[in-house]
């Protein structure tokens, strides 16, 4: 294990902006999902390595890592099944197709 | 002993989202047993729940301000009287719902989806610790994309509800980093041990931290960034659930932002001119989307997204002035009440959209008219509705703390926004009508009509609800 925080943010902010560059460029509504889930793993190593470093902080941040997962299994569950009810409708998981209603 | 006495005097805290919770997987089991001709009496179930709750909320408004449970929850007025605006909300939209869905063949669970999303709405409005403020805007946003895409063979509701779900997503997760953020630099994630603990000096990591949870209350208000969603659930889903996505969640998100500034140390992160830019974008941007719009409950969207940019001038105040937090109650007041009244008349003309569906319709229904002219003129913030009180307030507080440029952006925006309303009222009273103007039945117009009728009495009678919003106190801990 490195002894320096720093690093441990530094790869956690690399995660979370992998995530958001897979999230903004890619079309497809799974890569999406997937690339939110990216994210949020971002996001509990940065509050891991907060807990793990500073002792203090060690039991709150062992429950915030607890609910970030519980978010992401909940939004994945809804999101998973949005993308089923529009599959069916249109036939496509490409999300610039849904443009049915842009005005 | 002791132990057990606070936990009791807690508990009562806390009866309106208790009763919210029972009745909510109430509404569900009475869903899962009755036959599907008995489906609509879940209505029935949940508009009692959504009743006992209001009168629960108001039986505690004269009690003491304080924060409950270790510092994590709010039992302040502001969080009551948000509690009771969401509430009143979701018995307008349990009476627009009953007959939209009646023809689903399985709609009982749509109204527990109802009731836990309030209550999403009713823990943003009183939360104050980070790990709330997470768990809270999972509830409200999950709840709100499922009630999106309830017709699920709806193509215009699916796809309104991907653009939700994935807008929704994306800034949930930009709001969890930012609370990671916070959390190690303050060491705490209550807003009593962020106001103490964050570095006024924090840095980089503050600015960004604070601009990330920003976005993700963007998202719940429908602000400039993260707007976009608005106009497509609007236009997509249900109207109902339209009606209910773009009033409900707002309140909880407006007051979950108001508690989360004053926790900032002062001229820390910049967060007032970062505020007063989204407000000002927020209303121009949704005006100016408006101004050729040919479809109603788009435009609906649109003018929502505006009404959140004058809504964020009483956020800008906050700390700075003492009408900031009535303002930003009597706002909320006026723009709930508004929306209502204004997807009532959708919902009660079957969800027909099209300007030139409204042509004429003055002449055949003029009674729904009314309601419709009633909450457009409110919007515009014409004397005596209640838009007209909750602009005058608006513009006040961001005068007194020195934002006048924000005052007259907002002003010229409320020019604008005339021409748009008047397109939409000049046909529907002097257009020729297309034909017979069918009508949905009569819950819905009397929920219709309450809303309207509320506009109207909250804007004439409008001294006692601003004294009992000056009473109002936000504490954070």
């Amino acid at each position: 294990m490195s002894q320096s925080l720093d690093a441990y943010l530094v790869l956690s902010g690399i995660l979370f902006a992998i995530g958001t560059f897979g999230f903004l460029a890619r079309r497809n509504a799974i890569s999406m999902l997937m690339s939110i889930e990216l994210m949020l793993n971002g996001v509990n190593l940065a509050i891991v390595a907060f807990g793990a470093f500073l002792p203090a902080l060690n039991v709150d941040a062992s429950v915030i890592a607890l609910l970030v997962m519980a978010v992401a299994a909940a939004e994945a569950t809804v999101g998973l099944a949005i993308v089923m009810a529009i599959y069916r409708n249109r036939r496509t998981p490409l999300v610039d197709e849904y443009d049915a209603m842009r005005q | 002993m002791t132990g057990q006495a606070t936990m009791a005097t807690m508990v009562t805290d806390v009866l309106p989202e208790i009763v919210l919770v029972a009745g909510g997987v109430l509404v569900l089991l009475y869903a899962l047993l009755a036959p599907r001709r008995l489906q609509g009496g879940a209505a029935v179930v949940a508009m009692l729940v959504a009743v006992a709750a209001l009168t629960v909320a108001l039986a505690m408004l004269p009690g003491t301000e304080l924060v409950t449970f270790f510092g994590t929850y709010a039992r302040d007025r502001t969080a009551l009287w948000a509690k009771i605006i969401v509430l009143a909300a979701t018995v307008a939209v349990i009476g627009l719902s009953a007959p939209w869905f009646r023809r689903d063949p399985r709609h009982g669970e749509y109204y527990t989806l109802l009731l836990f999303s309030s209550l999403g709405a009713i823990l943003l409005a009183g939360a104050t610790d980070l790990k709330e403020l997470v768990v809270a805007m999972l509830l409200s946003s999950a709840t709100g994309f499922v009630l999106s895409a309830y017709h699920r063979r709806s193509s215009q509701a699916a796809e309104a509800a991907i653009k939700y779900y994935l807008i929704g997503a994306l800034a949930n997760s930009a709001m969890l980093f930012g609370v990671a953020l916070l959390f190690g630099l303050a060491g705490s994630t209550t807003l009593g041990g962020l106001a103490a603990g964050l570095p006024s000096d924090g840095g980089l990591a503050l600015v960004i931290g604070v601009g990330l949870v920003v976005v993700g209350l963007a998202f719940k208000i429908g602000a400039v960034p993260a707007h976009a969603w608005v106009p497509d659930v609007a236009q997509g889903a249900p109207a109902p659930v339209a009606a209910f996505v773009t009033t409900v969640p707002k309140v909880g998100g407006f007051i979950f932002l108001a508690r989360f500034v004053i926790a900032l140390p002062p001229d820390a992160a910049g967060w007032q001119p970062l505020v007063a830019v989204l407000a000002a974008a927020t209303m121009t941007l949704g005006n100016l989307a408006c101004l050729w719009q040919d479809d109603l409950r788009r435009l609906l969207g649109w003018s929502a997204v505006s009404q959140t940019g004058y809504g964020l001038m009483a956020v800008v105040a906050l700390g700075s002035s003492d009408l900031a937090v009535p303002a930003l109650l009597f706002f909320l007041l006026a723009y709930v009440l508004g929306n209502l009244a204004a997807f009532g008349v959708v919902v009660e003309l079957r969800g027909r959209t099209a300007l030139a569906d409204v042509a004429g319709i003055g002449e055949r229904r003029p009674a729904l008219t009314a309601a419709l002219a009633i909450s457009f003129l409110s919007f515009i913030g014409v004397p005596p509705l209640n838009g007209f009180v909750a602009k005058l307030l608006l513009f006040l507080v961001a005068i007194q703390v020195g934002y006048a440029w924000l005052a007259v952006a907002a002003a010229v925006n409320t020019v604008v926004s005339i021409f748009y309303y008047v397109r939409v009222l000049a046909p529907a009273y002097f257009g020729r009508p297309a034909g017979t103007v069918a009508v949905l039945g009569r819950p819905a117009a009397s929920a219709t009509f309450a809303a309207a009728a509320a506009v109207v009495v909250t804007g004439v009678a409008a001294e006692p609800f601003v004294a009992a919003f000056a009473a109002a106190g936000l504490v954070i801990r």
